[in-house]
C-alpha cells in the first residue's frame, strides 16, 4: 500500500494486481480504502502471467482472472486461474511486492533450529538448542515491526530466566478484557466514533503532507466523554512506577488468614430499611428523600456543601415534612418492631435545618409516638418545639403526590379519623433498621441463633452472649439500638471476651506475636551537654519538594545558632531515612532534633520512637508542618511558600532549642475495683471484674443484694425474674474474688486512678481498702406519686407495687374485673423533665401477667406517648390485639380519679378527655395502677459526687464523660458509672452497662502500672501564691492547693497530680504568677517561637 | 464630714482593742511631715493608737499591707480598702477570721487640691463589710453621704472616639511612663512573688523601657486586673510621672460588669469571674459572632 | 464582620496608598491541636489554597493561649494575631475553650480601648472537619489586616 500511494503522489497512474480477493488482503483495510479514495486502481483475483516489452522498454503486463479454490495449508483459499481470461495491463514500470524468506545461512554454522516450514522453532523464545533463543520474522514469518520488538522483549526475559534460572512469564502484562455487558452504561447515549478530518484530495494526491489532521479540542473532549470507564483501574501501572518507596504492588491478591482466638465479638452493624411503601413516592419524586440522604444534604461534605436545597430544582425549601416509622412498626412489610432511633434523628435533622437555613418557615414531624426515651432526650425534643418551632403532628401519613407547581402534597389521617393534606417542598422519610442478609448468612454459618428479623438473639439476661459460647454480639447486630447502648454493649462484649481469654493463659510466643515489647534503651541525660540540634527538612517526594525550594531552606537554616547539621531528605518517614537519622544523631552527638515535614498529629510519635531508639528523650523533638500547612496550600506561589517554610522552620528551631527532657512516670496500679451499689448493675460489674481475674469489693448500703430488681415480677414472655436474680446473688456471694460488704457506706475516699484508698463504714466499723478503680452503681428509686388519690385510696398503687403483688400472687389481684393504668405519672413534667423509660414496657409486662391470671379482665391504659422502643413494640402490639384499650391524653387534659360507690362496693372511676373520641371517656376501675417516675437519689448522689469529684446532671443523676461515645466513663480517670445512677433504664440495659463499666475498668486494672503523659502541667512552688485559680478551673481535678511541708512548718502551694493531668494548659494560661506551666508547650518555648519569628 | 470626731473615735477604738489585746496591731495612717501626706502606720500599744490620724489626705489603700501582717490585726478601712480586702479574700490571700475591719465612712479623699484618683467614681460612702463602724460624724451609724460620681464612663468615651484618638491617648500615657513599677507595688491585685516582667524563666520583655515593653507590661497588667480591679486609684495616686492608665482598668471593669454581671470586691464567696464560664457566654470576640461595641 | 457601628473607625485605607496589593501581612495563628490544627491539615490535604500570611503556633488547647502571648506578639510588631479552637462543647479537654472565650472577650475589649484596631486580633472556632472554613477564615482575616496596613508598632529592632 505504501509504495502504491507514494507512486501516485509522484504523479503516476497506479494499478495494484492481487491474485486473491479484497477480504483476504493482509494490508490494513483502512489503508486499502484510503488508497482507493486517492485513485489507486485495484485488480483483485488477477494473476500476472508475462511481462510485455518493446525494443527493450516495458509496455505492460499480461494477466488472467482467478477464482478461489479450497483453503491451502495456511488456511487461506488458494486462487485458481480461470481459463482464457487473459488481458493486458499497460504499464511503464512494474514494482514486484515479493514475500520474504528466512535466511538459513546460520544452519551451516551448526544451528539445527529450523522446522519444516523453514522458520525457526522456538517456544517462549527458547529454541531446542541450550542457550539459543529466537524471535522476530525468522521465527514467526513476515509480521509488523511492533511484533518484532515484542519478540525482542520476550527473548530478553527468557534469557534472564535462563541466566538466573527463574521461570517468570515472558508474556507482557496484558490488560484484562472487560466484558462490556457488566459495565453500568446507563447515562451513556450510544454514538459512533467522530470522523477524522483529512486534508483535501487535491493536496493529498500531490504532496506528502500528513493526511489526517487530528481532532479539534471540542471533538476530542466529546470522544473522551464516550469512554465508558469500564474498569476504574486501567492497570497502566503508573502508580507502581511513581511510588519511589516501592510500596505499591499490583500483584497482591486476597489472602485467607486463620487466626486462633479464644472469643469472637460480632459487631457487623445493620442496613437502612429499604422497604418503603410505594405510595410515599420515594422512587417517583426526587424531593422525597430518606433520612440518610437528607443527612448528606445537610452535611458540609455532602452533595450541596451543606446548603439545604431541593434535589429537583435546587430551590431553598420553605416547608419540610418528616414522616416517622417508615419501614418500622409496619406489619405489611413484616418489620413490626420499632427502630428506636428515628424519632431522635428526625428532630436533630430538623434543628440542624433551622440552623443552616434560618429562612425555612415550617418543619412538621408526622409521628405515632415520639420515642424520646433516652437521657435528656425529652429536653432535646422540648427545645426543638420551643426554640426551633418544630411542629409535631400525631397522624399517620397516607401518601405523597407531586403537584404541577413542584410541591409535594402529603395526605394523612389524624387519630380522630380526620383526613388532612398539606403541601411541602421536601418530604423526609425516617427509615429504620433492618438486618443485613450477608450478616445473617455468616451468623448462620457460625451457628448463632437469630430472631425472625435476622437480628442476633440474645437471652434477656445474658446480653451480649449469643447462643454459641465464646461468640458475643454487640450493637445493632442484636437489634435496633441507639449509640450509647451500642457503645455500652461493645465494652460489655470486650469484658466478656476478656473473661474467656483470662481462663486460657496466653502462650508466651502468642503474647510476643501480639504485643512485641520493644527493648528499652536507657535515655542519656543531656541536661549538661551543649545544645547540638539536627534539622531534617523533608521533600516528601514532590509534595514539598515541588513547591518549596528545599535546598534554599536548608542553606538558610544552617545559618541559625545551635544548628549543627541540616539534612535534606526525600522521605524522612521511610525506614532507611529513619536509620539514617539514627546514624546522624550518633555521628553528630545531637541532643535536639527538629523535623520539618508533614503534620505532627500523624508523624510525631514515629520520629519520637526513632529518638528513643538512639537513647534520646523523645520530648527533645519538635516538628514543623511545611506540607499540609505550607506547600500544599500555597502551590501557586513557590516564592512565598519557600519564605514561609523558612520562617516556620525557624520557629520550630526556636521552640526546639528550649525543649526539656520530660519523664513519663510509671504509677503502680491496684488490680481491684470498688463497686458502690449491689443492684443488678453492680452485681454484673462485680462478676465481670472477678471473672476477668481481678478482685472486686462490693459495697451495698442496704442489708441485701438485688436493689430495685428484687421487686420485679417476670419478663413479658412470663420468665420469672426473681429466680434468675437469686442465682445471680448466689454467684456473687460464692465468688471468692468478690468480697461483699452489706450495710456499708463509704466514709473517706482518697487517691486517684490506680491508687484509691477508701474507708468503708459498716455499723461504725471502719475497714480500709485499696483499689484501682471505682464503679458507681448506686441506682435510683421509684418516686411516690401524690396525685390520682395515691396514698389515699389503697386501690391506687404504682406499677412496682403491682409487680410485688404479682410476684407473691397476692389475693387482692385475683378477682379483678376492671384495671386502669395511667402512664407518665410525675415524669416529663415540672421538676422531672425526663422520661423514666421503663414504665411503658412495665405496663405491658404487668398487663400480660394480669391477663394470664384472668383472661376476661379488661384493662385500659391512659398514656401520653407509648414508648415501647425496639423489640418491646411487639409487646405493645400484642396487648392491643388482646383487647387492651389504649387512650391518649395530654398534659392539659390529665385524667381524674374519683371514688364512687357502685351497688354497695366502693370502687373508682377514671375519666379522661379522649382526642380520638373527641369527648370525655369514663372507666370504672377496681384497681388503678400508676406508672410512677424513676427518681435519682439526689442527696446520696451529692455526697458521692463530692467524694469522687464527679459532676451531676440537673435531674440529680451522674453526668458521664460523653453522652454518646463514653457513656460509662467519667471525665475523672479511673471512675466509672452504670445502672440507674446513670439514668432510668430496664434490667437488661442496667446489666449490660454493669459489664460495660467492668470492661472499661479493666483497661486500667489490667495493667501493672499506668504511664503518665509527658506533656503535662507542673507548678513551680516558689512562684505560687495559692490563689486557687488552677484548682477551680481544672476539669479533671488534677491540681489542688495543698499544705506543702517547708522548713519550719507548711505553706499553701498548688500541686499537680500527674496521673490525672491531661496537659491542656488552661491552668497555666489563667495563672497570673506564671507558676503553672506545661511540659512541651512551656511559656518560654512559645515566647521563643514568637521571638524567633518576629525578631530574627 | 467631721474628720476631728472620726480621728478621736478611731484613736479610742484602737486603744481599747490594743488594751484588751483583742488584736496585736491596728493598721492605720499617721501624719508624716517628710512625706507630706499620711503614711501607713502599725500601732501595737495603746499609746501608739494616739498617733493614728484620719483626714481628707488619707487616701492610701491599706489592704495590701494586711497580707503582710502575721498576728490578729485590726485595719482602718474605707469603702475602697474594703473592696480590695474582699477581693483578696476571694483569692485566698487573706483569712477573714484573723483581722477586724474598722469600717470608716468616706466621702472621697483629696490629693493636690482635687478629688483623689478613684474617689470621683466611688459608688457609696459606706464600706461593704465592717466589724466596728465609724460614721461620717464619728458615731457608729452611717450617714450615707451623697457621692460625687463624676468619674469618667470609659465605655461611653470609647464609643464616641476613633481608633486613632484611643491609640493616641494610650500612647501619650505610655510615653510618660518610665517603667518604675510603682503602680504594681501599690496595687492590691499585684501580689505575685515575681512579676512576669522580672521573671528570668520567661524573658517576656527586655529590661530597657522601650515602647514595646511598656505596652506589653501595661496591657498584660490590665488583663490580670480584669474582674479584680476595685478602682481604688492607688496606681494613679502613687505614679510619679502622673500616668493615668486607670481608665483602661475601669473600662474593663465596666465591660466585665455589663457582659458577665460581676463586680470586683463585693462578694468574698463568689468565684472570680475569669475562673468560671457559662455555656452560653456571648461570642463577643468572634469572627462573625455577635459583636458588642469595640470588639 | 466586626464593623464597629458606633466605634468610628478609619475608612478602609485605599489599597493604592500604603497597604499595597502584594504586601501580605504576617499573622501569628494559635491553633488548638485537636480541632483547628486538624482543620488546617484538612485544608492542606484538600489542596484548598489560602494566602501565605499565617504562621501557625500549635497549642494543646485554645485554653492554653495566655493573653500575654497575643500582647507580646503585637508588641513585637506582628501585623495580626488569630486564635482558633474547637467549637464550644467539642473541646477535647471539656472546658478549655469556654475559659478561653471569656479571656479573649476581655482582651479584645482591652485592645480596642488601647486603640489597637479590633480587626488585628481575631478569634474563631474551626472544627477538624471544616477545612474549607479554615481557608476562608484565613483569607477573611488576611484581607481585613491587609486593609489596615502594617502594624503601627512596626518590627522591633530585634536585639
Amino acid at each position: 500500500m505504501d509504495s502504491a500511494r507514494s507512486a501516485l503522489r509522484l504523479g503516476c497512474d497506479v494499478t495494484v494486481v492481487y491474485r486473491r480477493s479484497k477480504e483476504q488482503m493482509p494490508a490494513n483495510s483502512w489503508e486499502v480504502e484510503e488508497a482507493e479514495e486517492e485513485g489507486v486502481k485495484f485488480l483483485y483475483l488477477t494473476s500476472q502471467l508475462e511481462v510485455l516489452s518493446e525494443n527493450g522498454r516495458l509496455t505492460g503486463l499480461r494477466c488472467c482472472k482467478n477464482k478461489l479454490g479450497e483453503p491451502d495449508a495456511s488456511g487461506r483459499r488458494s486462487p485458481e486461474a480461470i481459463p482464457d481470461s487473459e488481458f493486458i495491463v499497460e504499464a511503464d514500470n512494474i514494482i514486484v511486492a515479493i514475500g520474504q524468506k528466512v535466511e538459513r545461512g546460520i544452519e551451516s554454522a551448526g544451528f539445527r533450529v529450523f522446522h519444516s516450514r523453514g522458520l525457526i522453532e522456538a517456544k517462549d523464545a527458547k529454541t531446542e538448542m541450550e542457550g539459543v533463543f529466537a524471535g522476530g520474522d525468522a521465527q514467526f514469518g513476515p509480521a509488523t515491526m511492533i511484533e518484532a520488538i515484542a519478540a525482542g522483549n520476550r527473548a530478553a526475559k527468557a534469557i534472564i530466566n535462563y541466566l538466573e534460572n527463574r521461570n517468570d512469564s515472558v508474556e507482557p502484562f496484558l490488560l484484562p478484557q472487560t466484558d462490556l455487558s457488566q459495565v453500568d452504561t446507563d447515562g451513556f447515549s450510544f454514538t459512533s466514533r467522530a470522523k477524522m478530518p483529512v486534508i483535501d484530495m487535491e493536496r493529498r494526491r500531490n504532496s506528502f503532507d500528513e493526511v489526517e489532521l487530528g481532532y479539534d479540542e471540542e471533538t476530542a473532549k466529546a470522544e473522551a466523554r464516550r469512554c465508558v470507564d469500564c474498569s476504574v483501574c486501567c492497570e497502566c501501572l503508573a502508580c507502581e512506577t511513581a511510588c519511589k518507596a516501592g510500596a505499591v504492588s499490583h500483584k497482591q491478591g486476597d489472602q485467607y488468614l486463620e487466626i486462633p482466638v479464644s472469643a469472637i465479638v460480632m459487631s457487623p452493624g445493620y442496613d437502612l430499611a429499604d422497604r418503603i411503601p410505594p405510595e410515599l413516592g420515594y422512587e417517583k419524586y426526587e424531593d422525597v428523600v430518606t433520612s440518610m440522604e437528607y443527612e448528606r444534604i445537610l452535611s458540609a461534605s455532602g452533595p450541596y456543601g451543606g446548603h439545604v436545597q431541593r434535589p429537583s430544582d435546587g430551590r431553598e425549601p420553605k416547608k419540610i415534612a418528616f414522616i416517622q416509622c417508615v419501614g418500622s412498626r409496619d406489619d405489611q412489610c413484616e418489620a413490626d418492631y420499632c427502630s428506636s432511633v428515628c424519632c431522635m434523628y428526625s428532630v436533630k435533622e430538623a434543628q440542624i435545618t433551622k440552623e443552616h437555613l434560618p429562612s425555612v418557615e415550617e418543619i412538621h414531624i408526622y409521628y405515632m409516638d415520639m420515642r424520646a426515651y433516652g437521657k435528656d432526650f425529652d429536653r432535646y425534643i422540648k427545645s426543638g418545639e420551643d426554640k426551633y418551632g418544630i411542629k409535631f403532628i400525631r397522624s399517620r401519613a397516607g401518601g405523597v403526590e407531586r403537584l404541577e407547581n413542584g410541591m409535594l402534597r402529603l395526605y394523612s389521617t389524624r387519630p380522630d379519623g380526620m383526613k388532612t393534606e398539606e403541601d411541602y417542598d421536601i418530604v423526609v422519610l425516617a427509615t429504620g433498621f433492618q438486618s443485613n442478609p450477608e450478616t445473617e448468612a455468616m451468623l448462620g454459618r457460625a451457628g448463632v441463633k437469630t430472631d425472625r428479623y435476622g437480628f442476633v438473639h440474645c437471652d434477656e439476661f445474658g446480653a451480649p452472649e449469643t447462643s454459641v459460647k465464646g461468640i458475643f454480639a454487640c450493637g445493632a447486630a442484636s437489634g435496633p439500638k441507639d449509640i450509647p447502648e451500642t457503645v455500652a454493649e461493645a465494652s460489655a462484649a470486650a469484658s466478656a471476651a476478656a473473661q474467656i481469654a483470662n481462663q486460657e493463659a496466653l502462650s508466651e510466643e502468642d503474647f510476643i506475636k501480639f504485643f512485641d515489647p520493644d527493648e528499652e534503651v536507657p535515655l542519656r541525660d543531656v541536661s549538661n551537654e551543649p545544645i547540638r540540634m539536627g534539622v531534617f527538612i523533608c521533600r516528601c517526594g514532590v509534595n514539598i519538594g515541588g513547591y518549596v525550594d528545599v535546598p534554599d531552606v536548608c542553606d538558610y537554616i544552617r545559618t541559625l545558632p545551635f544548628v549543627v547539621h541540616v539534612e535534606d531528605s526525600l522521605y524522612t518517614c521511610s525506614v532507611d531515612a529513619q536509620k539514617n537519622m539514627m546514624d546522624l544523631i550518633a555521628k553528630h552527638r545531637l541532643n535536639r532534633v527538629v523535623v520539618a515535614s508533614c503534620t505532627p498529629r500523624t508523624h510525631e510519635p514515629l520520629f519520637q520512637s526513632v529518638l528513643k531508639k538512639t537513647g534520646l528523650n523523645p520530648y527533645l523533638f519538635n516538628m514543623s508542618n511545611i506540607r499540609d500547612q505550607c506547600s500544599w496550600v500555597h502551590m501557586d506561589d513557590k516564592q512565598a511558600a519557600t519564605r514561609k517554610a523558612k520562617e516556620l522552620v525557624r520557629m520550630a528551631v526556636g521552640k526546639g532549642l528550649l525543649a526539656v527532657a520530660l519523664q513519663r512516670k510509671k504509677i503502680p496500679v491496684e488490680h481491684s475495683a470498688l463497686i458502690l451499689g449491689g443492684g443488678a448493675a453492680g452485681m454484673s460489674a462485680a462478676l465481670a471484674i472477678a471473672d476477668m481475674g481481678y478482685r472486686a469489693i462490693l459495697a451495698e448500703k442496704s442489708d441485701c443484694l438485688g436493689g430495685n430488681a428484687l421487686a420485679l415480677n417476670d419478663t413479658y414472655s412470663g420468665r420469672p425474674i426473681q429466680r434468675y436474680l437469686q442465682k445471680l446473688i448466689d454467684k456473687v456471694m460464692e465468688n471468692e474474688r468478690i468480697d461483699v460488704h452489706l450495710n456499708t457506706t463509704v466514709g473517706k475516699l482518697e487517691g486517684f486512678v490506680g491508687n484509691f484508698k477508701t474507708t468503708l463504714v459498716s455499723e461504725n466499723v471502719l475497714t480500709p481498702v485499696n483499689h484501682g478503680v471505682v464503679i458507681v452503681a448506686t441506682g435510683a428509686h421509684e418516686a411516690q406519686p401524690a396525685e390520682y388519690l395515691h396514698g389515699k385510696n389503697p386501690k391506687v398503687i404504682t406499677q412496682l407495687a403491682l409487680d410485688r403483688l404479682l410476684q407473691k400472687g397476692d389475693a387482692s389481684i385475683q378477682n379483678l374485673k376492671n384495671v386502669v393504668m395511667i402512664q407518665c405519672v410525675g415524669s416529663r413534667e415540672a421538676e422531672r423533665m425526663y422520661c423514666s423509660r421503663v414504665c411503658c414496657n412495665q405496663a405491658m409486662r404487668n398487663a400480660a401477667a394480669l391477663r394470664r391470671i384472668n383472661p376476661e379482665l379488661n384493662i385500659s391504659v391512659l398514656y401520653r406517648e407509648m414508648r415501647t422502643y425496639g423489640m418491646q413494640e411487639l409487646n405493645y402490639r400484642n396487648e392491643r390485639q388482646n383487647g387492651v384499650c389504649f387512650v391518649t391524653y395530654d398534659l392539659e387534659h390529665k385524667p381524674t380519679v374519683r371514688e364512687i360507690t357502685l351497688n354497695g362496693t366502693n370502687g373508682l372511676q377514671v375519666s379522661v378527655f379522649s382526642e380520638a373520641a373527641g369527648s370525655e371517656v369514663v372507666f370504672d376501675a377496681d384497681l388503678v395502677v400508676l406508672a410512677a417516675s424513676m427518681e435519682a437519689d439526689r442527696e446520696a448522689n451529692k455526697i458521692t459526687a463530692q467524694l469522687l469529684k464527679i459532676p451531676q446532671t440537673q435531674d440529680g443523676f451522674f453526668l458521664e464523660a460523653h453522652a454518646k461515645l463514653r457513656p460509662v466513663d467519667f471525665a475523672t480517670e479511673g471512675v466509672y458509672l452504670c445502672g440507674l445512677a446513670h439514668s432510668p433504664k430496664n434490667l437488661k440495659e442496667s446489666m449490660v452497662q454493669g459489664k460495660s463499666a467492668a470492661g472499661r475498668a479493666a483497661t486500667v486494672i489490667s495493667k501493672d502500672f499506668i504511664e503518665t503523659e509527658g506533656t503535662i502541667a507542673k507548678v513551680d512552688g516558689n512562684l505560687c501564691t495559692a490563689c486557687g485559680t488552677c484548682e477551680t478551673i481544672c476539669p479533671y481535678g488534677a491540681v489542688e492547693v495543698q499544705d506543702v511541708p517547708v522548713r519550719g512548718g507548711t505553706v499553701k502551694r498548688a500541686v499537680v497530680n500527674e496521673a490525672l493531668c491531661k496537659g491542656c494548659g488552661t491552668c497555666s494560661a489563667n495563672c497570673r504568677c506564671g507558676a503553672a506551666d506545661v511540659g512541651g508547650f512551656a511559656d518560654r518555648q512559645i515566647v521563643n517561637e514568637i521571638e524567633y519569628l518576629m525578631r530574627k | 464630714m467631721d474628720y476631728e470626731m472620726q480621728s478621736r473615735r478611731l484613736a479610742e477604738i484602737a486603744a481599747k482593742l490594743l488594751e484588751d489585746e483583742t488584736v496585736e496591731a491596728v493598721l492605720g495612717l499617721r501624719n508624716n511631715p517628710e512625706a507630706g501626706w499620711p503614711t501607713p502606720y502599725c500601732a501595737r500599744t495603746p499609746q501608739d493608737a494616739e498617733r493614728l490620724v484620719w483626714n481628707e489626705a488619707c487616701y492610701t489603700n491599706l489592704a495590701f499591707y494586711l497580707t503582710e501582717m502575721r498576728g490578729k490585726t485590726a485595719i482602718v478601712a474605707k469603702p475602697c480598702d474594703v473592696r480590695s480586702i474582699i477581693n483578696l479574700i476571694s483569692e485566698n490571700q487573706l483569712d477573714r477570721d484573723n483581722f477586724i475591719i474598722i469600717g470608716i465612712e468616706c466621702e472621697g479623699k483629696r490629693k493636690d487640691g482635687k478629688p483623689a484618683p478613684g474617689c470621683d467614681a466611688c459608688p457609696s460612702s459606706i464600706p461593704g463589710f465592717w466589724d466596728i463602724a465609724i460614721g461620717a460624724d464619728g458615731s457608729d451609724t452611717w450617714c450615707d453621704l451623697p457621692m460625687a460620681q463624676t468619674g469618667e464612663n470609659v465605655t461611653q468615651w470609647a464609643k464616641k472616639s476613633t481608633v486613632e484618638e484611643r491609640f493616641d491617648r494610650f500612647l501619650k500615657e505610655i510615653n510618660q511612663c518610665i517603667l518604675c513599677y510603682a503602680c504594681r507595688q501599690a496595687c492590691q491585685g499585684c501580689y505575685c512573688v515575681s512579676c512576669f516582667m522580672d521573671r528570668k524563666a520567661t524573658p517576656w520583655e527586655q529590661i530597657d523601657a522601650d515602647t514595646g515593653s511598656k505596652i506589653a507590661f501595661h496591657l498584660t497588667r490590665a488583663m490580670h486586673l480584669a474582674g479584680r480591679c476595685t478602682d481604688c486609684g492607688a496606681c494613679e495616686k502613687v505614679c510619679s510621672s502622673g500616668v493615668n492608665l486607670k481608665y483602661i482598668y475601669k473600662g474593663l471593669s465596666e465591660f466585665v460588669e455589663e457582659t458577665y454581671g460581676f463586680k470586683a470586691g463585693v462578694n468574698p464567696e463568689a468565684t472570680p469571674v475569669m475562673n468560671r464560664y457559662e455555656a452560653d457566654d456571648p461570642q463577643v470576640a468572634f469572627l462573625g459572632g455577635d459583636c458588642i461595641v469595640g470588639i | 464582620m466586626s464593623e464597629q457601628a458606633e466605634f468610628i473607625n478609619p475608612a478602609p485605607s485605599d489599597p493604592s496608598t500604603g497597604a499595597s496589593e502584594e504586601w501580605t501581612p504576617r499573622i501569628i495563628a494559635f491553633l488548638c491541636n485537636w480541632c483547628s490544627y486538624a482543620g488546617a491539615d484538612l485544608a492542606g490535604t484538600s489542596r484548598i489554597q489560602y494566602p501565605p500570611s499565617i504562621r501557625v503556633i500549635r497549642v494543646p488547647c485554645s485554653g492554653r493561649v495566655n493573653p500575654q502571648y497575643i500582647i507580646k506578639a503585637l508588641a513585637d510588631g506582628a501585623d495580626g494575631v488569630m486564635v482558633s479552637g474547637c467549637h464550644p462543647g467539642d473541646c477535647h479537654y471539656l472546658e478549655g475553650n469556654y475559659y478561653a472565650r471569656r479571656r479573649f472577650a476581655v482582651l479584645k475589649r482591652l485592645l480596642s480601648l488601647a486603640g489597637f484596631h479590633p480587626d488585628r486580633v481575631q478569634f474563631t472556632w474551626v472544627s477538624a472537619s471544616e477545612g474549607a472554613k479554615f481557608a476562608e477564615v484565613v483569607s477573611t482575616v488576611t484581607e481585613k489586616i491587609r486593609v489596615l496596613g502594617p502594624s503601627e508598632l512596626g518590627g522591633r529592632d530585634g536585639a
